[in-house]
């Protein structure tokens, strides 16, 4: 016996067809539920670049870097198939380290104001002040 | 400027033949996809957003440090014959090949450094050497990567990575190979054993011109797809 794991389509090209079997959703929500959430799923399109979930299905590519977000379930799956890991843990590019470095800062500078005000601390406070207007300006500078 | 006549009579390093291991690695590759963050990647984008692409990438490509006195041409001023000849040193793909307005390269000198724009990903950048030196093909392109993102904006997710048009690209957006001449596993008729062993290692094995091409009896490429991690790829990448 030889065991072999086929995509939908190379399945049905080897010949192997089985019109009994029915989708997970249709067990789960009815008949004709997996067809609904399909049509649904192809209609959605990308805010940014117009590209759709059936554009996909045509060209296995995505039209933007949006996309990404957009079709962020789905892909979700799909990466995680493909990948060994869905945490990129490599390179980063300088620049947008260096904006989230500064995003990172500014949140916990916010945090720590709010923290000194309540509690009346009105020297740190302004201290903190200061240090944020000088992140603003970094941040700016950076952008 | 480098003309493409004299691209014609210089071999690229990487066909000399030389380099570590070189009886049995011909050459090693590294290859970054990268695309930009506020533009549709090419097989989407609409020929004006392509020719705006390429007139923002181009000029600072060529300006590399590493560019200088290089080889630019836009694929629609190269004819069939030239285009063969790039896709034979590897210097482009197949794909880039068949690209016309829009798309152009850009390669050193030497012919171990080569960028493609508008390919599937708004930049294909790779290097290649004699030889088994992946290291130092990784160096030279990281290098020219780094750089380039200071002037350009890269489409990058804090959890994925670099974004790139196919998502098995997503992460490092790199791909090491070595191409590797085994005659004796194929005389020996042990070369099937041996792919399908690498294959449970995470490395893949491809045909000399790439993904689509069935495998020639006497060579064969070992590819691996970076999932997460950028490696200063070893002798198989991983």
């Amino acid at each position: 016996m030889q065991k072999v794991n086929l995509c939908d389509a190379c399945s049905k090209e080897k010949g192997v067809e089985d019109p009994k079997s029915f989708a997970l959703a249709d067990l789960l929500l009815g008949i004709g539920a997996s067809e609904e959430i399909e049509k649904s799923a192809l209609i959605q399109k990308c805010p940014v670049c117009g590209f759709s979930q059936a554009d996909f299905k045509k060209t296995g590519r995505l039209g933007c870097a949006a996309c990404y977000t957009t079709f962020a379930e789905g892909l979700h799956t799909l990466l995680k198939a493909m990948h060994k890991g869905t945490e990129h843990v490599g390179k980063l590019p300088q620049r947008a380290h260096r904006t989230i470095q500064l995003s990172h800062r500014m949140r916990a500078l916010n945090e720590n104001l709010q923290k000194a005000v309540a509690e009346e601390n009105y020297e740190t406070a302004a201290s903190l002040r200061d240090q944020i207007k000088q992140l603003e300006s970094e941040q700016l500078s950076n952008t | 400027m480098m003309k493409f006549s004299s691209v014609m009579t210089t071999p690229g390093e990487w066909l000399r033949g030389e380099g570590p291991h070189h009886q049995i690695v011909i050459s090693s590759r590294i290859r970054l996809a990268r695309n930009l963050r506020n533009h549709a990647f090419p097989g989407w984008a609409k020929k004006a957003e392509r020719i705006a692409i390429l007139d923002l990438i181009r000029p600072r490509v060529e300006q590399l440090a590493e560019m200088q006195d290089s080889f630019a041409e836009s694929l629609q001023d190269l004819s069939a014959l030239e285009r063969q000849v790039l896709v034979e040193r590897h210097l482009i793909s197949r794909e880039h090949a068949a690209k016309g307005t829009g798309s152009a390269v850009v390669m050193n000198r030497r012919q171990t450094l080569s960028v493609m724009i508008n390919e599937e990903d708004h930049l294909r950048m790779q290097s290649i050497r004699s030889g088994l030196q992946l290291k130092q093909a990784f160096k030279l392109v990281d290098k020219i990567d780094s750089a380039l993102e200071e002037k350009l904006e890269f489409a990058y997710d804090q959890r994925l990575g670099y974004l790139t048009a196919c998502p098995t690209n997503v992460g490092t957006g790199m791909r090491a190979s070595a191409m590797l001449h085994l005659p004796g596993l194929v005389l020996s008729e042990l070369i099937n054993q041996v792919i399908q062993a690498v294959s449970k290692i995470g490395l893949a094995v491809r045909g000399l011109y790439g993904e689509g091409q069935p495998l020639p009896d006497f060579e064969s490429d070992h590819a691996r797809r970076e999932g997460g991690r950028h490696h200063q790829s070893s002798e198989q990448g991983d």
